[in-house]
């Protein structure tokens, strides 16, 4: 056994078992109404999740299989400089969610636009993808470019589509 | 049948209509020219603009999308050789070579007509085939219907993921999250956790947009870092754009080529997962064939460009007669866009075609006029795109992310389904890092309604009695087909791997 394997693939197979099998048990507690030819509510949430749990099942054991059978080391996914951006990618956006209503549209669409770009660009030149120094003028007319967009769309929106966007903070 | 034409005509004489699909076709070439955005990608983020409009102006607008988007996806081809869409990967193969000549704008003259010409041909085709096949489908009853959804979960299980289990395991998922909310015939909540935004079941708009657009944009992210997509803008792009006009005498003068892309793109469109990189790659190899001048393919020859362009926006409209005559879509595009039609209060099939106020015909012509806008907005226009391929891809990805943010909470003001996109993101990122597809799962998604809400009221119609459904010879031949394919495709999948 000399190369190794990310089980990456392995434990979503797994995860997706063990959330058909909840679901099918939590299904079990659905009222059993019915009568006259009819199912049940839990009759189709029990069907769905039995066939995911079989199938994702064998999907598993093929792949632990096909691990053994080329005789590889299965380990743990490598946290790797573009999985970093892609879980920071994400963690900006869950924040951008979490910051939608509370600043208001304008506000917190700024700050997620400025904040992607930057670590984008961090992690890029990490990388060695981007060159050239960070530059202030370059930061403020990211700003001003953010600000600009998130003050015209919020605008466009109001007037053109009659869709109110969270305004900002103060005016609420 | 004539007089529904112009009544379709007349839906289109508004302004507004016409600047929708105009607009529409407009973000589809920008789409098509950034690679790595999908044209479901841009469906999807469209849907929330297109929700108070009339609905032939929000149909209209989603197809200039899809037409957009294809023809678009040609620009990089022939500039970077890199295909903006799938469907342009073989324009690449003669495309770049003849820009290398310094002669791109002359292959993009002849992208644009070649696009425009195999569009009006899949106009042609759609009109004439979709009826007939809805009027086939009035025949369908409960037990149909549910085979119907069944085999069309198969299809897209069967080609939309790299293995058919896993394909299944993702439209089974989306079958199951059909099931979240007021069960549809006892009224009876299911899986809502007390959360009122769920009552009414999984919003379409969030799931399409998390799994289409947000699960994109996480690995655009990554292969930004990676350094995939970093400024390829190479200097081909800065190439004289002078001539690229489009070539009408040139693409007449290659019939065959012609011919060989609209009858195969014509041909692919209607079977259910081919999809336009099929259609494109198939018509390449079949000019090739058919071609006096067959060693002069991969050098930049003409016929290379006028068969992959025509073949690829030819197959659009025999992809959509099963999305719009029977409610089952074949691959990802027109899933979304089936997704985009339910939404705005559409239900393709039969009674679409049967509607008094003569819709299907509005649409029948509103994708006449994508296409036409397809060939003015490519051809006035080429210069502005070729720009587009300036754009900093990291502003790009962040402002296309705010556009998500907004079409979910434009539409019902509920943060909630902010979060609900999120996490239809977050898994449909590794539905496609490990090989089950989100195609499956937003057509679970659509089609489990249908499953559910036909088997049961089949079986109070039938009395308890579950015979029928493989009875029925409709059903019957839906469910065999179905098998059919279910048991072709593990064949061959165990075929390559004993290979």
């Amino acid at each position: 056994m000399t190369e190794t394997r990310s089980i990456g693939a392995t434990l979503f197979n797994a995860a997706v078992v063990v959330g058909a099998a909840v679901a099918f048990v939590a299904s079990g507690n659905l009222p059993d109404i019915g009568g006259q030819g009819s199912l049940p509510p839990s009759f189709f949430p029990r069907v769905t999740t039995a066939a995911i749990a079989l199938l994702a099942s064998i999907c598993l054991i093929r792949d632990v299989a096909a691990m053994y059978r080329a005789q590889q080391r299965p380990c743990f996914p490598s946290i790797t400089l573009v999985g970093v951006a892609g879980l920071a990618i994400f963690a900006v956006m869950m924040g951008y969610a979490l910051l939608f209503e509370r600043l208001g549209y304008i506000l917190s669409t700024a700050l997620f636009v400025v904040t992607s770009v930057a670590v984008l660009s961090l992690l890029a030149r990490r990388s060695g993808q981007e060159k050239g120094a960070w530059s202030l003028r370059r930061g403020v007319g990211l700003v001003v470019l953010a600000l600009a967009f998130a003050i015209t769309i919020f605008y466009l929106f109001l007037v053109g589509f009659s869709i109110t966007l969270p305004g900002l903070p103060l005016a609420d | 049948m004539f007089e529904n034409y112009l009544n379709g005509f007349a839906m289109m004489a508004d302004w507004g209509v016409l600047l929708a699909i105009a607009s529409g076709t407009l973000l589809g070439i920008v789409v098509g020219v950034l690679p790595g955005l999908t044209s479901a990608m841009a469906v999807a983020l469209l849907l929330p603009l297109t929700f108070g409009m009339p609905p032939v102006m929000g149909v209209g607008m989603l197809l200039g999308v899809l037409c957009g988007a294809c023809a678009g996806g040609a620009i990089p081809a022939v500039l970077l050789n890199i295909p903006g869409s799938p469907a342009s990967v073989a324009t690449s193969l003669d495309g770049f070579p003849m820009a290398r000549k310094g002669e791109a704008g002359r292959a993009l003259g002849l992208a644009i007509v070649s696009s425009f010409i195999g569009g009006m041909v899949s106009v042609a085709f759609l009109s004439l085939l979709a009826p007939p096949i809805a009027e086939f489908a009035l025949r369908f009853g409960p037990a149909e219907y549910f085979s119907l959804s069944i085999f069309g979960l198969v299809i897209i299980a069967s080609v939309a993921s790299g293995s058919i289990l896993k394909g299944l395991v993702a439209g089974l998922l989306g079958l199951f999250a059909a099931t979240v909310g007021m069960d549809p015939i006892t009224g009876v909540p299911r899986f809502t956790f007390n959360e009122l935004s769920l009552l009414t079941g999984i919003n379409l708009l969030p799931a399409l947009i998390g799994l289409f657009a947000v699960s994109q944009l996480i690995k655009d992210a990554m292969e930004y870092v990676q350094g995939q997509q970093a400024a390829q803008v190479a200097s081909n792009a800065e190439q004289s754009m002078s001539r690229a006009t489009p070539r009408w005498r040139e693409v007449f003068s290659n019939p065959r080529a012609l011919l060989a892309g609209v009858g195969v793109g014509s041909i692919v469109g209607p079977i259910p997962g081919a999809g336009a990189s099929i259609a494109s790659l198939v018509s390449y190899d079949q000019a090739k064939r058919l071609s006096r001048t067959p060693e002069r393919f991969g050098t930049g020859h003409p016929e290379g460009i006028i068969a992959t362009e025509s073949s690829n926006n030819s197959m659009i409209g025999g992809a959509l007669i099963p999305t719009l005559a029977l409610g089952v879509p074949g691959e990802a595009a027109t899933a979304v866009l089936l997704g985009g039609l339910l939404i705005q209060g559409i239900a393709p099939g039969p009674a679409l075609f049967n509607d008094p106020s003569g819709m299907i015909y509005g649409i029948f012509i509103a994708y006449l006029l994508a296409n036409i806008f397809m060939l003015l907005i490519m051809w006035f226009g080429i210069r502005l795109f070729v720009r587009v391929l300036h754009v900093p891809r990291k502003l790009l990805l962040a402002l296309i992310t705010t556009f998500c943010f907004l079409g979910v909470y434009g539409v019902a003001g509920d943060v909630f389904d902010i979060w609900l996109m999120l996490g239809f993101g977050f898994l449909g990122f590794f539905l496609n890092r490990y090989g089950f597809g989100t195609a499956p799962l937003i057509l679970g998604l659509i089609l489990g309604p249908i499953a559910e809400a036909n088997l049961r009221r089949g079986l109070v119609t039938f009395g308890g009695d579950w015979t029928p459904f493989v009875t029925r010879p409709i059903s019957v031949v839906f469910l065999g087909l179905a098998l059919f394919l279910l048991l072709l495709t593990l064949w061959q999948n165990h075929k390559r791997t004993t290979a």
